[in-house]
């Protein structure tokens, strides 16, 4: 006897990797731009691999650019074997808060779904906003996926505002990672496209209490023997 | 009683008092067969004459909650214990039924707490299971063990006259009501992420919410942890479910449910969430 199986049209989880880029003139120095497209571009084989290895999530990637102004350097939302990296442009200043009010318009319900699995955000800046982006930021963590996102900070050279990226990451759990020279930059853009990324797709449940208050995803720990495993040697310093 | 994971079963009860079809199923999620992880997902259902008691209970499974699959089994034996003791009182009127039932999610949060910390006294966190643990994650399991087996817990009581659902962290509900078109979701809004309430919170009771429907009101019910709704695209592809099931039960009988249960959930999580999933379908309430 041949019944069709119940209910409607079945559907893996989407997890929305979203990059916001900072796309400020100063990232033109000391070759910061081109060592951040650089990186993105290498996790790709990364995240893919990660992606395999969990046919249930259905990764999505875009990413938002902001200078004077913001906007969504990749709009649609593009599954991770489809995904091709387009460079980022340095130019004018740093308005991070105008990122983060497109971020929360994405990721409102809808067009976002309640079946989705915890967005990954990475923000990545060398200096500091110059717009208001604390009330920006108060709207996207007002958000329920904003909220529920595991929120990650790069900090690229010494001008990097850490307090910032520490407001946006809102979690005492998790650092501000530091990179200080294009190496540092290649493996933090590694270890979230990979290791966060595995973290973020699990559908595992957790207690409040297994996890921080802040975030609903367990991100493991960057391992002692980290840089150990590099083989870029980039000499220069930020 | 019958209990267990990746099971089926169907039962038509027909004593003098109340007769129903039920099927129930509880598979290895998609990405628990690939890891080679176990179901973390458990079911117990107890049939007390006239009265039919259904737990279900969905382990964490996150790395910091290694025991899981035995803390669900132990919640969803405790919670049947404990309530065939007291299904003569809750079968009266339901705002005692409602008093006895918050009694009891008091006294079911602690008596797994207490039965997870002698199942732990008798057998200490090995190596294995904390060595891949973070620094951070081992205090956290120092300062409350019962992480490591934390599971959430539904209870369905089908009574005379009423459906009683005690629930703590995010299993989901549907409710088919004679002459409506609409299903009642319980839980939709606890979907957003993956975190939810357990019993390995401290005080977990608190967290519990009891919610009584009038039974003959209701034509069929599903109760089902989270890998089954987060399969589906839609919110209406979930709620189909139970409209499908009816319509099959009526057209090939509920044996027909019984011989697929199984195949269907393994498919639904290899092709949605990759999740365990544990659900029960029970209809026919006379």
């Amino acid at each position: 006897m041949d019944i069709v199986r119940p209910g409607g049209e079945l559907s893996t989880r989407p997890l929305h990797f979203i990059w916001i880029a900072d796309c400020s003139t100063s990232m033109k120095n000391n070759g910061k731009m081109d060592a951040l497209n650089q990186s993105i571009r290498s996790a790709i084989p990364h995240m893919i691999r990660v992606a395999e290895e969990n046919p249930n999530a259905d990764v999505l990637v875009r990413a938002i650019s902001f200078a004077s102004g913001a906007n969504w350097h990749i709009e649609e939302p593009v599954h991770i074997d489809d995904f091709r990296w387009k460079d980022l442009e340095p130019h004018g200043v740093t308005d991070m808060g105008k990122a983060f009010t497109l971020l929360s318009d994405a990721l409102k319900m809808p067009p976002m779904t309640d079946r989705a699995l915890p967005p990954v955000l990475v923000l990545v800046t060398d200096g500091q906003p110059t717009d208001d982006y604390k009330a920006a930021l108060k709207e996207l963590l007002r958000q329920p996926w904003g909220r529920k996102a595991v929120r990650l900070g790069i900090g690229i050279g010494k001008s990097a505002n850490e307090r910032v990226l520490r407001e946006f990451i809102d979690n005492d759990d998790l650092k501000v990672l530091q990179a200080d020279n294009a190496e540092e930059l290649v493996e933090y853009i590694k270890w979230v496209s990979t290791v966060v990324l595995k973290a973020a797709s699990s559908p595992a449940s957790q207690t409040e209490e297994s996890v921080s208050p802040a975030s609903n995803v367990i991100i493991p720990e960057i391992p002692d023997d980290f840089w150990e495993s590099t083989d870029v040697s980039v000499a220069d310093v930020w | 009683m019958t209990s267990g994971n990746q099971q089926m079963s169907v039962l038509r009860m027909s004593g003098s008092m109340m007769s129903l079809d039920m099927a129930y199923s509880s598979v290895r999620g998609n990405l628990h067969v690939i890891r080679e992880l176990p179901n973390q997902d458990a079911i117990d259902v107890r049939e007390l004459g006239d009265e039919l008691i259904i737990s279900l209970a969905d382990g964490h499974g996150s790395n910091a909650c290694f025991r899981s699959d035995l803390g669900s089994k132990m919640a969803v034996e405790i919670a049947n214990d404990l309530i065939t003791e007291k299904m003569d009182l809750i079968t009266e009127t339901p705002e005692k039924s409602k008093e006895i039932c918050e009694e009891l999610c008091k006294t079911i949060a602690e008596s797994w707490s207490k039965a997870t910390l002698r199942h732990l006294g008798e057998n200490a966190f090995s190596d294995s299971e904390v060595d891949d643990l973070s620094e951070e994650k081992r205090k956290t399991l120092g300062k409350n063990a019962l992480i490591a087996y934390g599971t959430t817990l539904m209870t369905v009581i089908l009574s005379k006259n009423n459906i009683i659902v005690m629930n703590i962290g995010d299993a989901e509900l549907l409710l088919k009501y004679k002459n409506k078109p609409d299903v009642m979701v319980l839980n939709q809004d606890k979907r957003v992420g993956n975190e939810t309430e357990s019993l390995a919170l401290p005080f977990a009771h608190r967290y519990y919410t009891v919610d009584i429907y009038e039974i003959d009101e209701i034509e069929a019910l599903l109760a089902t942890t989270d890998g089954y709704p987060n399969s589906f695209k839609q919110e209406e592809g979930f709620i189909k479910v139970i409209d499908d099931l009816l319509s099959i039960t009526k057209s090939h009988g509920i044996a027909a449910i019984q011989d697929n249960f199984e195949t269907w959930l393994t498919d639904t999580s290899t092709e949605g969430s990759g999740d365990d999933i544990t659900a029960c379908f029970v209809t026919n309430f006379a």
